[in-house]
């Protein structure tokens, strides 16, 4: 038995017997040609295009229906690549110019594809080399007339097998689909590699990025894939498998019981009710909202209705698309216009000069403050969609009493508008205030007087806090929701609610992370706004939680001067059970 | 010639899949469909150059379309940034 450590990507564990696929490295040696073949390399080139393109179609067509569409997409785009026209006139050119023969020109080609890659800033974006990569390895392939060795032997049974590649291509994937196989393992890949996102869509174990996987790993040996530690097991003892099948169980228990928990009440232990609402942009998210068993929405983000336009969406526009979502879910917090720093304006205006920061600059109220009829559009919308369902209006970045003052005498007035037109509303929409500049967070008091709720936005507070820019390489590794400060202006903020009975919720991605949910809590708050997705799994945290046990953790880590050491304490908060302490 | 500036909207950017919509978008007009960023401008019918523009989640690029059915490709091409590409996130 021996271990073998990748990256873990899907879920569950799988044990199986070991499918091993040996392939041969196409390595093209750089070859000059004479001036009277070059028609004949660009012939060639011609011809393993398109026979290379001929063979994906064949594959795209066999698909099976039950193929998660993310095959279907990567082939696709495969098949796009390869008919490519640049593909095709850069690789001809190489060879009319350069005079190389066909391989050598397109491995330069790709080489050339490759540079703009690496320099690549995005992780994701950078990792897309890997599709070009696949894609110029089977045109080399048909440029050599590979006979090939290193496919699956159609006649084998491979029902339950566990497959060892160097690397899947999405054609290979549908194969593999065909084949029912329970894993895979592969040389190459990362977690964010198309293998993984396919492994993650037909919720498979996999392990990628296990360079010499193929070397390793003895055709019909017994082993185990574990997707959580990204471990492979070869041979196991029986030991060994006795505590994989437990932990595969448990794995399958705690899916169903996710699932499951849609329609229980978030309550504690101690019986604290919770709230637990969504955070919604697209018109898209209120079905996954509804699936997700959110009691209402936290956060609806208006800004997609802004941006990738020429004009601005009109009143009656916002308005159908508010009373979608009011109808179809309980309790909408419409979050007025939030454009600017990271999230520029398309739709109308986009003159004068960028702000050289753009962050502090003119954004959201600011920005709605300026453009009053742009504003007053938006909160005619909001209020006509309130006939249809309960409407909570929010004002994002307030720094300050005098913009909320006048942001109140804009919704007199459009209250005022409303009924000389005899429109029908609800006159006691309640009006709350995002929480994200640390100015109104240290003043969150006053807003709490002035305001029917309060909503901390931890992602711009800690942005504005701690004075450094969450995108930015260079310092994003000094983003610490876990600061002092950080936890003294939620505090504050949730104390500033509750002596002036106004609910506050947070809505950033703390909110969605269960490594604070006991934190949160412990802090005083009971109105959760997430990502839909993550609902399920905070609601296990807090229906784990008692937050009578809660006080002298939090009570240490809003002391600890230290880092390292708050974190320490919140995982002994996080791992601290009613079960465990009966048992010390 | 019609020009404007599209938003990337879609979580994890113009990838593959992604750049493949826009390449099937862009392949279905006659007019010349041409996508920019401060970098490189690429034809929006290229898979490689639409991935060559590295264009992450909040890049705003300028697009450019000429021809006789300029108007619709420039509304379809708009549509499709709209709808992040079909993707969910």
């Amino acid at each position: 038995m021996f271990y073998l450590q990748g990256a873990g990507v899907g879920s569950g564990i799988a044990i199986g017997t070991a499918y091993v696929i040996q392939q041969s490295v196409v390595g093209a040696a750089m070859r000059r040609v004479g001036k009277d073949q070059l028609a004949r390399e660009i012939a060639r080139l011609e011809s393993a295009l398109k026979s290379t393109s001929a063979n994906l179609e064949k594959v795209r067509q066999e698909v099976p229906d039950n193929a998660p569409k993310e095959i279907a997409a990567f082939l696709d785009a495969h098949i796009l690549m390869v008919n490519d026209p640049t593909l095709h006139e850069a690789t001809a050119k190489i060879i009319q110019e350069d005079q190389f023969c066909a391989e050598s020109a397109l491995t330069m080609h790709r080489n050339q594809l490759a540079e703009v890659f690496e320099n690549m800033e995005d992780e994701y974006l950078r990792s897309k080399q890997g599709d070009v990569d696949q894609v110029i390895q089977q045109i080399h392939h048909q440029l050599l007339i590979h006979e090939s060795s290193d496919s699956i032997d159609s006649n084998d049974n491979l029902d339950g097998c566990i497959l060892v590649a160097h690397d899947l291509t999405p054609a290979d994937t549908v194969q593999f689909m065909k084949m029912k196989m329970s894993a895979f393992v592969t040389n190459l890949g990362s977690p964010i590699s198309h293998v993984a996102i396919l492994a993650g869509s037909l919720k498979m174990p996999a392990v990628v990025g296990l360079h010499g996987a193929v070397r390793h790993i003895a055709h019909g040996a017994t082993i185990a894939v574990d997707a959580d530690t990204g471990s492979v097991i070869v041979n196991p003892d029986a030991a060994t498998l006795a505590k994989l099948a437990v932990r595969r169980e448990e794995h399958a228990r705690l899916q169903t019981e996710l699932l499951a928990l849609r329609d229980v009440e978030p309550l504690t232990l101690d019986g604290e009710q919770t709230s637990l609402l969504a955070n919604v942009e697209l018109p898209e998210d209120v079905e996954y909202a509804q699936q997700s068993g959110a009691m209402g929405v936290g956060l609806y983000r208006t800004e997609y209705l802004y941006m990738n336009r020429v004009h601005l969406p009109t009143e009656e526009e916002q308005f159908q698309a508010y009373v979608h979502v009011v109808k179809s879910l309980k309790r909408v917090t419409i979050r007025t216009l939030d454009l600017g720093a990271d999230k520029q304006v398309d739709g109308g205006r986009k003159q004068g000069n960028v702000a050289i920061n753009p962050a502090l600059g003119l954004r959201a109220v600011r920005l709605c403050l300026r453009s009053l009829g742009t504003f007053r559009a938006q909160l005619r919308a909001i209020y006509r969609a309130s006939a249809f369902g309960e409407v909570q209006c929010m004002i994002p970045m307030l720094s300050n009493l005098d913009e909320l003052k006048q942001v109140m005498s804009v919704i007199d007035e459009v209250k005022r508008e409303l009924d000389s037109e005899h429109v029908v509303y609800d006159p006691t929409v309640k009006i709350g205030g995002m929480i994200e500049v640390p100015a109104a967070a240290i003043t969150a008091d006053q807003f709490a007087e002035q305001l029917d709720f309060l909503s901390i936005g931890t992602n711009d507070l800690i942005q504005y806090t701690l004075a450094i820019d969450r995108v930015d390489d260079e310092v994003n590794y000094l983003y610490d929701p876990l600061h002092t400060s950080i936890l003294r202006l939620v505090k504050n903020v949730i104390d500033a609610g509750s002596k002036h009975g106004k609910s506050v919720s947070l809505c950033g991605e703390m909110a969605s992370d269960p490594k604070y949910t006991r934190l949160l809590l412990g802090l005083g708050l009971r109105v959760f706004s997430m990502d839909p997705g993550a609902i399920p799994q905070i609601k296990q945290v807090i229906r784990n939680s008692d937050v009578g046990r809660t006080g002298e953790y939090i009570s240490e880590i809003m002391d600890c001067a230290d880092a390292s050491r708050r974190f320490r304490l919140l995982q002994r908060l996080n791992s601290d059970s009613v079960e465990a302490a009966s048992v010390n | 010639m019609i020009t404007g500036k599209l938003k990337v909207l879609n979580k994890l950017g113009l990838h593959a899949r992604a750049a493949a919509q826009v390449v099937r978008t862009a392949s279905g007009f006659e007019s010349e469909v041409t996508l920019s960023n401060s970098e490189r401008e690429v034809s929006a019918k290229s898979i490689m150059g639409v991935m060559m523009l590295a264009a992450t989640k909040g890049a705003t690029l300028d697009l450019r379309t000429e021809g006789v059915d300029e108007e619709e490709a420039f509304s379809a091409m708009d549509k499709i940034f709209n709808q992040r590409f079909g993707e969910d996130e």
